[in-house]
């Protein structure tokens, strides 16, 4: 397949990402990712408990992964978290080169990443953002469509309409997210102008992945109309159908304000489902493409078939 | 750009379906993308807010069409307008209709009559399960509708990016992507993810030849990423531009209004004035979220020729 300008600025053989799934993205499913090609992400909180320290948690996922793999991976930090500044403060201690940013201002820290070194990619959900991201001297945008799982933008922007309009508006490559897990997603992305893909369904339901086995045939098992959105008025959230989340919509049916939603979710409800398997009162972030996905594979294999399928999807195109 | 699959079946030269906007898919309209090379589709009322007289209406359309172009063109049934009165679709059988679009009904029901008049039938879907029920039903093709299309939307919120990969799986039938499409990069992305063609709606209202008025194309014009907004979800959810009406109505929304308060029928005096009176900012104005890619009226033939010619530049960049 083609190299685009995301192969060159990460220094990765193929413009496929993994995400940075909060609690699940572990070292062995980035180094995996990683040493396949493609550019594997840590979640500070992978497999960590609520009371442990995040710092230390990052620091072993860190230093784990560049034992499996010599490869760059990046680590996804969530600027609107109080810690922000120590997690920072780790990444470069550690010497890690790439880092995810989302869910918070661009300005606040992409200055001090660069100047360590680090290439920074933000993560987006409309036009003004990647604006704002570009300006701020982020290397790359990952525009993040509406059916991605997890925490999602107010605007509802799909990624079929929201990856050209930022390809029009921005001068630094684009990467999308959101509704892909095969080749066929990947080329219609660079149909659409992006320069590299961000997968995240589709790496929980891989074999070096730490999710609970339970949420991982959850995702197997789902159809096409399998997740749903939930707290609109709080920050509207993409996951598995299930107790948990009809609980949540018949609150957001009643108009529930963002306070008493936030009050009722509690805190750790995504790692009660994700880590250990409640898969009913617990919350499963998971991407609207749960459907098409119907094994459990090596991380590995999921790069190397879209790389492979690649050249067949486009000849089909001619 | 290739022929698909649709293009010899429906006696096309490029797989670029218009959209039957109601009110405003009329004849010169549907005769300019069919003269083009691909399929214009007529609205029964077309210009005619009023239902009652659609049949004479429908009769008057089809007969302009024919007068302006010699190529195949169709017709949309709304299925929950007409329900089990065939009167309207003998008007367009006895008027040489060769090819209908169908939706917003069960399409067993009257598949076989077109099928028995040697009418080709186009049914649209929005997930796998309505896709598969088509099949079943006979219908020759399947138009695969995503969240971000204007106007009636499915309480599903797939998206196409999702939708169309899945539905292709499950189906033996050709699926025609729609929502979201409106230049040659969507066109190849849809065709990247398994359609064999696209249906546009929004695109297509910017155009010189479309009945809308020309407040409302200006509107779709000036339109940002962001400017549109789904209304009435859990009753007839429907995606319009942002403007008074809708905003009133989403804070209902919001605010676990009763249903009796938020629901806007189809059709209604809302639509009338936006569509074919220029009021958007009060009335219900139809918009896809692709209309932040919509930069200027220009005719349709325009808007089909210039996806052709870009098609076949990004295919070649692949």
């Amino acid at each position: 397949m083609r190299k685009s300008r995301i192969c060159k600025l990460l220094g990765i053989e193929c413009p496929i990402i993994q995400g940075g799934m909060t609690w699940i993205a572990n070292a062995e499913l980035a180094a995996a990712v990683s040493e396949a090609g493609g550019l594997g992400t840590i979640s500070p909180n992978a497999g960590m408990r609520i009371e442990d320290n995040v710092e230390v948690n990052l620091k072993d996922q860190i230093r784990k992964a560049k034992g499996l793999t010599s490869k760059p991976f990046s680590v996804n930090i969530v600027v609107l978290i109080s810690e922000i500044a120590a997690l920072v403060d780790v990444l470069i201690d550690e010497g890690v080169q790439v880092v995810t940013t989302s869910a918070g201002n661009p300005r606040l820290h992409t200055r001090r990443l660069k100047e360590a070194g680090l290439k920074v990619l933000h993560v987006v959900s409309s036009v003004r953002q990647a604006q704002v991201a570009e300006d701020s001297g982020v290397d790359a945008v990952i525009a993040e469509g509406f059916e991605a799982g997890g925490h999602n933008g107010f605007d509802e922007l799909t990624t079929m309409v929201l990856v050209p309009q930022i390809v029009d508006a921005v001068k630094i490559p684009v990467i999308a997210a959101g509704g892909i897990a095969d080749a066929r997603g990947l080329v219609a992305a660079f149909a659409l102008g992006a320069e590299g893909v961000q997968m995240g369904t589709r790496f929980i339901a891989t074999t070096e992945c730490n999710a609970h086995p339970y949420f991982k045939c959850r995702i197997i098992d789902s159809n096409d109309d399998g997740t749903m959105i939930t707290g609109r008025a709080l920050s509207p959230t993409r996951g598995l159908k299930n107790k948990f989340s009809a609980w949540v919509a018949e609150m957001d049916r009643r108009g529930t304000t963002a306070d008493e939603l936030l009050t009722l979710i509690g805190l750790g409800r995504s790692r009660m489902g994700q880590l250990d398997g409640l898969v009913e009162d617990g919350e499963l972030y998971c991407g609207a493409i749960s459907g098409m996905i119907r094994d459990v594979v090596s991380a590995g294999d999921v790069v190397r078939k879209m790389v492979k399928d690649y050249d067949g999807v486009v000849a089909g195109l001619r | 750009m290739k022929r698909t699959k649709i293009c010899d079946f429906l006696g096309i030269k490029y797989p670029i379906i218009q959209g039957a906007m109601g009110l405003i898919a009329g004849a010169e309209l549907a005769a300019a993308v069919s003269e083009a090379g691909g399929l214009g589709v007529i609205s029964p009322n077309a210009g005619e807010p009023d239902w009652s007289k659609v049949g004479d209406n429908i009769r008057k359309q089809i007969r302009k069409a024919k007068s302006l172009t010699t190529k195949p063109f169709a017709v949309n049934f709304p299925i929950h307008m007409i329900k089990d009165d065939r009167s309207l679709i003998d008007i367009a059988i006895s008027e040489g209709v060769k090819i209908v679009t169908t939706g917003a009904g069960n399409p067993a029901l009257h598949t076989p009559y077109f099928h028995q008049h040697g009418v080709k039938v186009l049914h649209l879907v929005a997930t796998v399960r309505h896709a598969v029920g088509a099949e079943k039903a006979g219908v020759d093709i399947v138009i695969a509708e995503g969240y971000e299309s204007g106007g009636i939307n499915s309480p599903d919120e797939l998206t196409t990016f999702v939708l169309i990969p899945q539905v292709v799986d499950a189906v033996k039938i050709p699926v025609v992507a729609a929502g979201g499409i409106g230049d040659g990069r969507g066109l190849a992305a849809a065709l990247a993810l398994g359609a064999q063609g696209v249906q546009m709606g929004t695109r297509f209202v910017a155009t010189t030849e479309c009945l809308a008025h020309p407040d409302y194309k200006k509107a779709i014009v000036e339109a940002g990423d962001t400017a549109t907004v789904i209304t009435g979800r859990g009753l007839m959810m429907f995606r319009g531009l942002l403007n008074d009406l809708t905003k009133e109505l989403r804070k209902k929304e919001m605010a676990g209004a009763p249903d009796e308060e938020r629901s806007v029928k189809m059709f209604s005096k809302l639509s009338e004035s936006a569509l074919l009176q220029g009021d958007v900012v009060k009335g219900q104005a139809a918009c896809g979220e692709v209309a932040g890619l919509v930069h200027e009226v220009i005719s349709a033939g325009e808007v089909v020729r210039r996806m052709v010619v870009d098609y076949d530049k990004i295919v070649k960049g692949l």
